[in-house]
């Protein structure tokens, strides 16, 4: 399969949102901290459950958050 | 030096080769500021704990088989008990570290989606050690012992524990491993 690279607003919103951490980012959507600074560098791409649950934590929608580089 | 003992050499430098490719990745890559100072996650926390622990245990291992001579183990009654009292020791501490890590964990994420990436490579990685400790085994008393036509009864003893201990310890080898080589795509 042919490698996509997404580009990710995570980091912003977060900023947004009262500057919230990582790690309560984390909690919230049932990750490691470790995966929110992944997906924050681009070094992982998330299941589309994940992609989701982070959408709803910040109230958009996947397309707003997650977008083809 | 026989045509088997060539191909096993091949064979190992094959390995090796195709080892330094998997590696390469992990030490070409820049280093990453905002991922520096992160915390380990639980599965790599317990990870280093089981690692350590395992690499003390087939040391102690190792250091029981130079003392004995494994072809005289057999008639050893005194070091075929030490042996088997480290063997039992470690995996009941192997056990009970894994026990004590995950009740110390509740309420924490232990495994995400991309640690459950991680262990499916771990497992891999465990398989092909696994594999490639029976085939060293193998080549290796099949040469020693190849005029004999038998080998001494305290080796099926030995590889078994000893294939044992490298299934157990390669597992955690290698979601260490899978944390320092993720290359940054979906698949890691």
């Amino acid at each position: 399969m042919r490698k996509v690279r997404i580009r990710n607003e995570i980091r912003r919103l977060r900023f947004e949102h009262d500057e919230m951490t990582q790690q309560e980012l984390a909690d919230r959507v049932g990750c490691t901290r470790q995966t929110i600074a992944m997906l924050e560098a681009e070094r992982y791409v998330p299941s589309l459950g994940l992609a989701m649950l982070i959408a709803e934590t910040f109230g958009r929608t996947v397309d707003e958050i997650f977008t083809r580089a | 030096m026989n045509v088997y003992v060539v191909i096993a050499i091949l064979a190992a430098v094959l390995f090796v080769v195709g080892a330094a490719r998997f590696l390469a990745p992990a030490f070409r890559r820049e280093p990453d500021e905002a991922l520096a100072d992160l915390p380990p996650t639980p599965l790599q926390r317990r990870a280093r704990w089981v690692l350590a622990l395992g690499l003390v245990w087939c040391g102690a291992l190792v250091w029981i088989l130079m003392r004995t001579d494994p072809v005289t183990m057999g008639e050893d009654q005194g070091a075929r008990l030490l042996f088997t009292t480290v063997l039992i020791a470690g995996a009941v501490g192997y056990g009970a570290l894994i026990l004590f890590m995950q009740l110390g964990r509740r309420g924490e994420v232990a495994v995400d989606e991309r640690d459950q990436q991680i262990l499916a490579r771990a497992s891999r990685i465990q398989g092909g050690l696994t594999m490639l400790c029976l085939a060293i085994w193998s080549v290796a008393l099949t040469e020693v012992y190849w005029e004999e036509g038998a080998i001494p009864v305290a080796f099926p003893y030995i590889i078994f524990w000893s294939t044992f201990a490298v299934y157990l310890v390669s597992h955690s080898a290698g979601i260490l491993l899978g944390y320092a080589m993720w290359r940054g795509d979906a698949e890691g």
